[in-house]
């Protein structure tokens, strides 16, 4: 019995384990038994049609395979591209010879998409998948942009990213529009869009990518791949009713199939579309004190006299101003090869603004209140006209680089308003206030960088700028003849002021990076000259002439400033630390001539130290500390000796001395991103301190005699701030948030009396949300409460407001949406007093034709018939009101055409 | 027949045999012999996610395309930098040097050779070298679970290769053994694969099967080193360790380690 156990338990296990090790072999061929090669034979169970082995046929259609199953059939596939799929069943056995004929069949053409992710992060690179966050709504860039988790766009249309300045936006990477981008992101149409990248710490010289510690974030626009033909674009025309005749019309005309991009955009509006763009774009380029740029100008541009500012109430300007306005836009690549590309950007472009407003002021004086209300007319024209080339060339190992740039600016406006004047014991009066400024600027810049070691790197920086600015000042006021003591009659003033401003610099850069130590070495020479001079005269409205005495009211000096400097600066990272210091010596002998007599200043040398700390312990934390300490010649627009009208009713006048103007600021800054989940968090603190000198400032004030103004001696500004944001992909929702406390101090002075101190303080708070839902509603809401606390001696003054847009998008079907822009604002002069508070809208439906490329679209604005704005401030001493007529309730019928 | 013609004819006979035989000779090497290879147009291309956590590889993160046909398929990492460049990197007291390559640093399968050739930094050549390795070596074990892209039913398979155990999803409607980077071997084409730790992912973006694919399925340019991906990783591990040796013999207590990468050995 023992011994045949042994064999019972292999009978047993034979009976039992019923897996059969079967071996599947043959050829794979084709309809003229040709061997297919390649072909996959798959053997699988019956029942769940799990695979069980698999082979690939070799060169000549043999395959083998060895299955274990416990099935009774299996099914045997034979698979080949661009073949019919042939299946055979077979019964489970030790060995089976089975063989396949495939007929051949027509390849059947495949495309499939996955759904891109929304977000993609890659080096220094977030990337959106554009359709992600898109309803197919969205007109220009700007409303996807606003869409776009971390992305805040504010009122004229500049962008931060995680509460950072975006400082560009290219378009396929190329840079056409320098520092007004607006120009691309208001009139580019969204649909044309498929990726938007955001860069951070963008460096424009491949060459000196390595060498550079830049902190500059730039937004890339990646068209469509379907729409880089020969011709693409957008028309748009609109005609509509309100008060007056409404029109509109758009387009963009986009050539992008050739190595050289053609791009034109043009646009003429009187519906409030993109209003005060003009006065965005005539602000130009920044001045760029650390010449790392090489479209940023050495030149800072001065104005002399104030151009009136349009009141808004916190509401966008289309609500608050009539505009005619009108742009057009042409842009050129060239790439003459892979190496060397030539950009051509220019633009034109004239607004015209109309504003009808009131004020009433009430002054408490003993032992009556005075009050004085005002009707105003303002109306301006304002233009912009710029060319703008940069030529670059890089060489084929990336060593060297030779960059130029050239831009011709101009800016010519003028302003009118007219405002009838009533105070209590007094008939009306009307006053003219009317201005004319031509202004130009033209920037040269040439650059060029050679890496002649992997360390080692040197540039050569040479640039010329000048600016010429002519303000004639044209007024009607009764009060001048007061001031000046003269015949009532004389009550037009004609002042001529004309400024020039040139300068030259050229420098040299070593930069060298060793064993974690990165050295600068910069020496350089500038050239600053400056030209101003101003007269004025008074004139009856039958043409009499009076000149005041020269010496207190003619300018003319020359404001001459050579200056030698040397910049050496040394960084080390250990470990997670990076130290930088810097310290710039300079020589800058101050001059000025004026007519009867040249002044030197007194202080030939400055010395500018700056000292930042970066901590970064890994990717998603961050914290930077900074200080620096500054000594700045003085601006021009300071310096004149005799009195000078600044605008219509302010008188001022200049320095008394000549000499640097100190100034120090520190900060510290911690940044949290953690960029896949699009989570970010903020926090700064801010601290300035500037010294400047004084001159002397009147204000001609017919009812309240001539004033004199405090005017700043130091000033102390110190800033806090926190924010943060949170996109949440499941829900496709995000939140913003942001607090910001502000403190600034002035010591001021009278022309030649007391100094005052004067307190500001601003706490501001912002909220908001966003969806990007692939359904039918889509929202998001922007909320601002924003205090604003004044204090002098024992006056105390406040003003709290809070605006907030909504902005709702309805989907109800794939040809039809709809978006209403609900825009609320308030304002509280004094706790004790009731808020004013203003609900007003707008509305776009639009119905599209897919078959004929178009959307219909209709627009009505100002929904809720507003009539009046108003808007109240007020301390212990007086109460300021004003109040702005509403545009009209108008709406516009448009017919936009895709090709 | 003067000496001079003679001469003549001789060096015209030698001229023109050269001429014939050098192309012949060219082609004889190696290198001609795997880029004239017989079938170099695709029939599909999938487009992949690559996002690649390791310090090697995380420079070629982006898109990356596998074109394919039956015989054989290429992966090309078109997020790759063109060209070789320095950067400060914070980790290191040096500059570091990320590799760049205009064609992406590609990977050449084919598939019943089971042969790879891929193209890969190496500081013995001037210009990038050329490996070859093995194709289809991972054992692949078949999960029941389904998972539809599109059109195509996808199945799951895991398997272990170079250090790391992959998660794929295949398509026997495309019945093609290859997928993104060196992985492949199954019986249909794989749209999708994640490593289990995390570090290394390959997403499915894109599949399009077409006679009119643009590009073609040719052996990388590069010096064909003539060795092994294997031979090659022993050669670095040895120039470590020589390294190491060198440091102490100074008196330097040195470690040199080579880069994390993708392939984290050379097993299977």
């Amino acid at each position: 019995m023992i011994r045949s156990l042994p064999i019972t338990l292999f009978f047993i296990g034979i009976c039992t384990f019923s897996a059969y090790a079967q071996i599947i072999s043959g050829h794979v061929q084709d309809a003229t038994s040709a061997a297919l090669p390649f072909a996959s034979v798959v053997a699988s169970a019956c029942a769940d049609e799990q695979v069980l082995a698999f082979a690939t046929s070799d060169e000549k259609g043999a395959y083998q395979l060895t299955v274990t199953t416990t099935c009774d059939t299996i099914l045997v596939t034979a698979r080949c591209l661009g073949y019919t799929t042939l299946v055979k069943k077979v019964p489970a056995s030790a060995f089976t010879r089975l063989d396949f004929e495939l007929n051949a069949s027509v390849l059947q053409e495949v495309l499939i998409r996955a759904k891109t992710p929304p977000i993609i992060v890659r080096k220094d690179t977030t990337e959106f998948n554009a359709a992600s966050f898109s309803d197919s709504t969205e007109f220009s860039v700007e409303t996807l942009l606003k869409k776009l988790p971390g992305v805040q766009i504010d009122a004229t249309g500049r962008i931060s990213y995680h509460g950072k300045a975006v400082d560009r936006v290219l378009v396929e990477g190329d840079d056409l529009f320098s520092q007004n981008y607006q120009i691309a992101t208001r009139n580019i149409r969204a649909d044309m869009i498929s990726k938007v990248q955001v860069i951070d710490r963008y460096e424009e010289n491949p060459v000196l990518k390595e060498f550079s510690a830049t902190d500059r974030t730039v937004m890339n626009l990646k068209i469509k791949p379907d729409r880089k033909r020969g011709l693409t674009g957008s028309i748009t025309v609109g005609l509509g009713y309100g008060a007056a005749g409404k029109g509109r019309g758009h387009f963009n005309l986009f050539s992008l199939s050739r190595k050289d991009k053609l791009y034109l955009i043009g646009d003429a509006n009187n519906t409030g579309e993109n209003t005060s763009s003009v006065d965005q774009l005539s602000r130009g380029d920044p001045f760029d004190p650390n010449q790392q740029m090489l479209q940023g100008n050495i030149l800072e541009k001065r104005s002399l006299v104030s151009t009136p500012q349009y009141e808004t109430a916190g509401l966008p300007q289309a609500f608050t101003s009539i505009n005619r306005s009108g742009l057009i836009f042409v842009g050129e690549i060239l790439p003459i090869s892979d190496h060397f590309k030539i950009k051509i950007s220019s633009w034109l472009a004239r607004e015209r603004l109309w504003q009808t407003s009131d004020a009433t002021t009430n002054i408490q004086l003993e032992p009556d209140n005075l009050t004085i209300s005002e009707q105003k007319q303002h109306n301006s024209t304002q233009g912009v006209r710029n060319f703008q080339s940069e030529i670059t060339y890089y060489s084929p190992n990336k060593k060297h680089a030779l960059r130029s740039f050239i831009k011709i600016n101009g800016n010519p406006n003028h302003y009118n308003i007219q405002t009838l004047r009533n105070q209590t014991g007094s008939g009306p009066n009307t006053v003219s206030n009317q201005g004319k400024t031509r202004q130009g600027d033209v920037l040269l810049s040439l650059e060029y960088t050679y890496q002649y070691r992997p360390d080692a790197l040197f540039q050569v920086v040479g640039k010329s700028a000048g600016q010429q600015y002519q303000n004639q000042l044209n007024p009607k006021y009764t009060a001048y003849a007061a001031f000046f003591g003269i015949d009532s009659n004389y009550t037009q003033l004609q002042q001529q002021a004309n400024l020039q401003q040139y300068k030259q610099l050229l420098l040299g850069r070593f930069l060298l990076k060793r064993n974690g130590f990165q050295g600068q070495l910069e020496l350089g020479g500038e050239n600053y000259l400056g030209k101003m001079q101003s007269d004025l005269q008074l004139k009856t409205e039958n043409g009499s002439n009076f000149t005041p005495n020269d010496s207190f009211y003619r300018n003319k000096l020359r404001f001459y400033v050579p200056r030698v400097y040397a910049l050496a600066g040394l960084s080390r990272k250990i470990g997670f630390w990076d130290f930088q210091a810097q310290i710039k010596p300079r020589f800058q002998p101050l001059s000025i001539r004026t007519p009867d007599q040249t002044t030197h200043g007194g202080h030939d040398w400055a010395l500018e130290p700056e000292v930042n700390m970066h901590f970064k312990p890994d990717e998603r934390n961050s914290v930077s500390a900074n200080y620096k300490f500054r000594q700045n010649a003085p601006e021009i627009t300071s310096l004149y000796s005799s009195y000078f009208f600044s605008d219509y009713q302010t008188l001022q006048k200049g320095l008394n001395s000549l000499g640097l103007i100190t100034g120090q600021s520190a900060g510290l800054y911690y940044r949290f991103i953690d960029r896949p989940k699009q989570l970010s968090w903020h926090a700064s603190l801010g601290y300035q301190n500037t010294l400047q000198q004084f001159g002397g400032q009147y204000k001609i004030n017919p009812y309240l005699s001539v004033q004199e103004l405090y005017r700043p001696v130091q000033s102390r500004v110190l800033n806090a701030a926190i924010g943060g944001s949170r996109f949440v992909p499941k829900i496709s929702c995000r939140l913003e948030l942001e607090a910001v406390l502000a403190r600034f101090q002035q010591v001021a002075r009278l022309n030649e009396g007391s100094s005052g101190v004067f307190n500001t303080t601003l706490p501001l708070v912002k909220l908001g949300f966003g969806t990007a839902f692939n359904t039918w509603v889509n929202v998001i809401l922007n909320t601002q409460y924003s205090l604003y606390l004044t204090q002098h001696e024992n006056n105390h003054a406040q003003l709290s407001s809070w605006t907030s847009t909504l902005q709702i998008k309805v989907r109800p079907s794939k040809s039809f949406n709809a978006q209403f822009n609900i825009y609320h604002t308030a304002n509280q002069a004094d706790p004790t007093l009731p808020y004013r508070s203003f609900l007003t809208s707008e509305m776009t439906a639009a119905y599209s034709l897919p078959k004929w490329h178009s959307n219909i679209m209709f627009q009505a604005f100002n929904l809720l018939n507003n009539r009046r704005f108003e808007q109240v401030s007020a301390t212990g001493f007086y109460t300021f009101r004003t109040g702005i007529q509403a545009v009209k309730p108008f709406f516009v019928l448009a017919w936009d055409y895709g090709f | 027949m003067t000496r001079f013609s003679l001469r003549l004819s001789y060096l015209f006979v030698f001229s023109i045999s050269a001429l014939l035989t050098f192309p012949l000779s060219a082609q004889n090497t190696p290198k001609q012999d795997i880029r004239a290879l017989k079938d170099s147009v695709p029939i599909g291309r999938v487009i992949y996610l690559q996002n690649v956590q390791t310090h090697g590889d995380i420079n070629n993160n982006g898109y990356s395309t596998l074109l394919f046909n039956t015989a054989q398929s290429i992966y090309i990492q078109n997020g790759a930098q063109k060209n070789d460049t320095i950067v400060n990197n914070p980790d290191y007291y040096l500059p570091v040097n990320i590799s760049g390559d205009k064609e992406g640093f590609p990977i050449l399968k084919l598939h019943n050779a089971r042969k790879i050739y891929c193209k890969i930094d190496c500081r013995q050549a001037k210009e990038d070298c050329i490996l070859s390795d093995t194709f289809g070596t991972t054992v692949w074990e078949l999960l029941p679970e389904r998972k539809q892209f599109s059109t195509y039913e996808c199945r799951k398979a895991k398997g272990a290769f170079r250090g790391r155990v992959y998660e794929v999803w295949y398509t026997l409607d495309i019945p093609i053994p290859s997928g993104p980077f060196k992985l492949g071997g199954l019986p249909g084409l794989i749209l999708e694969a994640q490593s289990t730790d995390g570090q290394v992912k390959f997403l499915f973006s894109q599949l399009e099967i077409s006679n009119r694919i643009p590009g073609y399925i040719v052996m990388p340019h590069g010096k064909n080193m003539g060795m092994s991906y294997k031979k090659f990783i022993q050669g670095e591990l040895e120039f470590c360790a020589k390294l190491e040796k060198e440091g102490r013999a100074q008196g330097i207590e040195t470690t040199v380690t080579r880069e994390v990468f993708i392939e984290l050995d050379t097993n299977n």
